[in-house]
């Protein structure tokens, strides 16, 4: 948004929330009805006629442009400055779970049939704070918002990238804010580092300019001394040398001469000049230094609390040979995260759903298609036909009842007589009816021959007691 | 080669106050958040293109000078608040510093500031910066004093040295580092070998503001001195500068003088009167003098005699002579009126001698049977007079005293004026409702200085001293309120004196010699200031009072005697001046050139 149209939003929001009349023609905005106590401070009485473009104020003469800094704004920001300490904020994901569940997990051969939902509420606080960065002359308000979740930061965390509504009170829990605060005061150094590095980079040319020339400054003062002094002392040198060859009474004078120059001497070296000057230098690159100090001013300006429902699901699946499976899922719709599940049988991580015919979770590599043609997970597919030796599932295999030996469907029988399965080495199938019993009950017809169970074998009169006969040749 | 320092702080007053809310469930919607971050966002610029306290300042001059607020913006912006403000006198330097208080407290550039001034100026600065930019500034007085981040020290005061401890005796000064430093007459940082020169050098800034309009005087190694204060190095050191700018035996015109003025206009600001809107009136003197009657030359001869021979205690000790010059005089020379007071009050107090009482007894009575107030009477004349002219004209009438304000009152009614009186003791709204009075409707005003101290009264262009105090900062005090911006016409200075008494000279130094010589408004303190006059004296007066209560004293009533004293006076007075224009054209020639 350009900054006079957020600008005029401002304003526009502004006044109308402290219960002013604004009236929008055209490109001039007209603010009636203020409260006395924003005119006391601003020193104007309403109407307050506003345009936002100089282009504007062309047309509307007897508006005032509005501009960053003008006094309407500073009033304005003086009147909000105590409120908005604090915030709880909602964030509304606006999601359907189920939704949600299909787009994480692949339902191969499954539906939800149910959900039973239960909300628990996550916690964000964000510490708003104002930094004012001052250093010469200039000021720089910089504003800083915080977020942690848990005891951690949240890095990259825009709370407007999301859709967030105010608050309900009886809704939270209080509890964490506080404990919180001294890591955001912590975090609050490390998130400046940036801007202060970028300040200092601004000011070193210039603290380094005047550091130069206070240091040049007093080089040439001691410089000035250190030569006085080798001055000094070379004229001491040269009168001393011209003693030996003096007469008496030049030598009078060439010895108070030395004793001049000696006491010159002796001055500058009780003087201490030159420590001085240096205590000197180093006293004014301090205060070079201190004028070129930037001066950090922390202030927290708003604490909000915001939550969001982290979602307890229970999900009743059904597949479709009717087989029925409850799940317990989380979903944080922050992260956007489903909890894990995983294989029943070898706990491996699951990104689809597969439903075993006893209802078990499963992953491709533990779940296999049985002779019944269900899915049978590890777990299920347990029994080893003692006839052919294939896997089958618990409920495609059946017991003997006469040998007790498991075998697959394909290798038992359903005892008519007794109702009972008999593997294929303890049953035979009748050769007149074709029903399965145990092999002893058969006998074979003396006449055709043929393999005959007790129900098919002739009786009666016109059977000879002892003959062996099917009703059929009876 | 110079690591940036940075000084965090937390401002952690609110917090408890914000967790208490929220452990209260006190929460506040978000949008008016938002409203705030944007109001904060937008409410500030952080350039320095306009003054943000000019609105809040405004409402608080009574005239909007340019100049003031551009030099204000000047200094901020172009020299981070580290400069020399060499404005000419009469420019309003201390608006413009004001000015630029304000709008580094409002900019949060500052949270500490020290103004070293002139003793004479302490009170003032205190004043103009509570009623001008509504700031509280804190006299140093004591130690403890230092303890606030705004205040004002007399340099004199806080630069004694204590050569035992070896140490200054406001070494607190030194203890911290200033945000803003302002120094005000910095010409009399001249000389670096002094005191106070050391005490400035000492302390510890940010940022440095000096004010003078004459930062050299006779020497330009004065002016070294000074910028060697304000950033050292900044002309070379004292060898090179002599060599670049000093010739041979010329120490006031620089050999280079462009290169000199390049270098000033680096740190410096000055504007020349005739660079802005500011009009000057003139000051027309108008010494009134008053021919007393027989009676009354006797009266006053008496009273000299009382106060030379007879005025003794009870127990027979004289009275010092300085006391009895201080406080009886003063009240006998306003008006008849008062002086019968003064003279009722030692008939009826038992400490005065018997004798002494009897001599003013005697006195009184001359008093009561007085046929004729000549004072009286010569102002009426000139009220008079004054509105035979005009009937629009307005006139401020000044007296010492409350009793004579009074018996000025009484004896003017028969003029039928609407007269207001203005004394001590009111506060700000007795005071504006006055002023609006005088403005609007009534034709005199009277007052005592402390009625009026601080008004002003530019609409009006007459002032008659019935009266005259010695010390001449107050009668500059009395024709200021009426010389200020906005005065639109030449003023008329009237000033009644006695002919005969030691009033004649004392008007003819102070309103002839002093107040009314054409010096522009802030010079003539200036002037007292540079000759060391402007402070007080050992009885705690003005310095020039006391100097001219002491000749009184001496001359034992001889006004031949008197008069010669106070013409010594008043060459001391020309000297000043006369060094005083010098600097000034010296002054013009190296500092005003970079404008032209």
């Amino acid at each position: 948004m350009a900054e006079e149209a957020k600008l005029q939003k401002f304003i526009e929001d502004f006044f109308k929330k402290i219960k002013a009349e604004v009236v929008l023609e055209k490109d001039l905005l007209t603010i009636s009805n203020v409260n006395p106590a924003f005119e006391k401070v601003y020193g104007k009485k309403s109407p307050y006629k506003l345009v936002f473009t100089p282009e504007s104020l062309v047309s509307h003469s007897d508006a005032e442009l509005l501009k960053k800094g003008h006094l309407i704004l500073r009033v304005a920001a003086e009147f909000l400055e105590d409120t908005a300490k604090t915030g709880l904020l909602k964030i509304d994901f606006g999601i359907n779970c189920e939704d949600e569940i299909k787009k994480q997990l692949i339902l191969q051969n499954c539906e939800i049939n149910k959900i039973k939902k239960v909300e628990e509420n996550s916690y964000i606080y964000r510490f708003t704070f104002k930094t004012i960065i001052q250093y010469q002359n200039e000021r720089e308000d910089v504003v800083t918002e915080i977020y942690l979740k848990d005891g951690h930061i949240l890095e990259k965390f825009n709370i407007n990238a999301f859709n967030s509504i105010d608050g309900n009170k009886r809704e939270i829990e209080i509890e964490g804010v506080k404990e919180s605060y001294p890591l955001a005061k912590e975090l609050i150094k490390e998130r400046l580092k940036g801007k202060l590095e970028e300040i200092s980079n601004k000011l070193e040319d210039s603290i380094d300019r005047e550091i130069a020339r206070i240091k040049n400054h007093y080089a040439k003062l001691i410089g000035e001394i250190i030569r006085e002094y080798e001055r000094t002392e070379k004229q001491f040198v040269t009168a001393k040398k011209s003693l030996e060859a003096a007469s008496s009474e030049e030598k009078i004078i060439i010895l108070e001469k030395l004793n001049r120059i000696n006491q010159t001497i002796e001055r500058i070296k009780r003087e201490g000049k030159k420590e001085q000057l240096e205590k000197e230098e180093a006293f004014f690159i301090n205060d070079e230094k201190h004028k070129h100090s930037i001066n950090l001013k922390n202030s927290l300006i708003n604490t909000t609390i915001i939550y969001y429902p982290k979602y307890i699901l229970t999900v009743f699946l059904k597949s479709g040979d009717l087989t029925f499976r409850q799940i317990k899922l989380t979903l944080d719709p922050m992260s956007n995260s489903l909890s894990k599940i995983n294989c029943d049988s070898c706990n491996a991580e699951l990104n689809e759903i597969i439903l075993c015919g006893s209802g078990h979770l499963t992953c491709r590599n533990c779940g296999d298609t049985c002779t019944c043609n269900r899915i049978a997970c590890k777990s299920c597919r347990k029994v080893k036909c003692k006839v052919c030796d294939r896997e089958v599932c618990t409920k495609c295999s059946k017991k003997c009842y006469k040998c007790s030996k498991e075998v697959c469907e394909a290798h038992i029988h359903k005892d008519f007589m007794t109702g009972k399965y008999a593997c294929d080495s303890c049953s035979k199938n009748c050769g007149v009816c074709g029903n399965h019993t145990l092999s002893s009950y058969f006998k074979n017809c003396e006449q055709c021959g043929k393999r005959i169970c007790p129900k098919c074998r002739a009786s009666g009169l016109n059977v000879e007691v002892g003959k062996v006969i099917c009703k059929g040749c009876s | 080669m110079g690591e940036i320092i940075i000084n965090e702080t937390f401002d952690d007053d609110n917090d408890d106050f914000l967790f208490d809310k929220i452990e209260k469930s006190e929460f506040e919607s978000s949008d008016v958040l938002d409203l705030k971050l944007v109001a904060n966002e937008f409410s500030k610029d952080d350039s320095i293109t306009k003054l943000l306290c000019h609105r809040s300042v405004q409402k608080n001059l009574e005239y909007e000078l340019p100049h003031q607020s551009d030099g204000a913006l000047q200094i901020l912006r172009d020299f981070n608040c580290n400069a020399l403000l060499a404005d000419e006198v009469g420019l309003g330097k201390t608006i413009t510093t004001g000015m630029i208080i304000r709008e580094c407290i409002e900019r949060g550039f500052v949270n500490n500031i020290i103004i070293l001034t002139p003793p004479s100026l302490v009170d003032q600065w205190v004043s103009e910066l509570k009623e001008k930019f509504e700031l509280d500034f804190t006299i140093i007085e004591k130690k403890e004093d230092w303890n606030n981040n705004f205040v004002v020290a007399s340099l004199d005061r806080v630069k004694i040295f204590n050569r035992k401890k070896n140490e200054f005796n406001h070494g607190e000064a030194h203890e911290r580092s200033w945000d803003l430093l302002i120094v005000d007459e910095a010409h009399k940082l001249k000389e670096r070998n002094t005191l106070r020169w050391r005490f400035v050098d000492q302390i510890q800034k940010k940022r440095f503001l000096m004010l003078t309009a004459t930062p050299f005087q006779n020497d330009l190694l004065e002016l070294y001195n000074l910028l060697h204060l304000l950033k050292r190095g900044h002309l070379g050191t004292v060898k090179e500068f002599r060599k670049q700018f000093i010739s041979g035996g010329n120490k006031r015109r620089p050999l280079n003088p462009r290169d000199l003025k390049r270098k000033l206009d680096e740190v410096m600001v000055r504007r020349r009167r005739a660079d802005t809107v500011v009009a000057y009136m003139k000051r027309i003197p108008k010494i009134i003098a008053v021919e007393p009657t027989k009676e009354e030359q006797d009266i006053y001869a008496m009273i000299c005699e009382m106060l030379k021979e007879k005025y003794f205690l009870a127990n027979g000790n004289e009275i010092n002579g300085k006391l009895a010059i201080y406080s009886i005089l003063p009240k006998i020379t306003s008006s008849s009126r008062s002086a019968m007071e003064s003279l009722q009050k030692i008939i009826s107090n038992d400490k005065y001698h018997e004798k002494t009482k009897e001599i003013a007894e005697e006195i009184l009575e001359k008093y009561i049977d007085l046929k004729k107030d000549s004072k009286i009477e010569k102002l009426f004349e000139i009220v008079a007079g004054i509105y035979e002219k005009s009937r629009d004209n307005k006139i401020l009438i000044y007296t010492k005293h409350p009793t004579t304000l009074r018996y000025i009152v009484e004896k003017l009614k028969p003029l039928n004026l609407n007269i207001v009186e203005f004394m001590g003791g009111m506060d700000r709204e007795g005071k504006t409702e006055i002023i609006r009075q005088f403005k609007e409707e009534a034709d005199i005003l009277i007052s005592t200085e402390t009625g009026a101290e601080g008004l002003n009264f530019q609409f009006c262009n007459n002032l008659i001293n019935f009266d005259l105090p010695w010390n001449p900062m107050t009668v500059e005090q009395r024709i200021g309120r009426l010389d200020r911006i906005g005065q639109k016409r030449d003023m008329n200075i009237f000033s009644l004196a006695t002919k005969g008494t030691m009033e004649e000279y004392v008007v003819d130094l102070i309103i002839n010699k002093m107040c009314c010589i054409g010096l522009v408004i802030g010079e003539l303190p200036i002037i007292l200031f540079n000759l060391g006059l402007d402070g007080n004296g050992k009885m705690g007066k003005n310095k020039i009072e006391e100097m001219l209560m002491e000749k009184f004293l001496d001359s034992r009533n001889n006004l031949d005697i008197f008069s010669k004293s106070v013409e010594a006076i008043a060459e001391i007075i020309d000297e000043g001046i006369e060094s005083y224009n010098d600097t000034k054209e010296y002054s013009e020639e190296i500092l005003e050139e970079k404008n032209g």
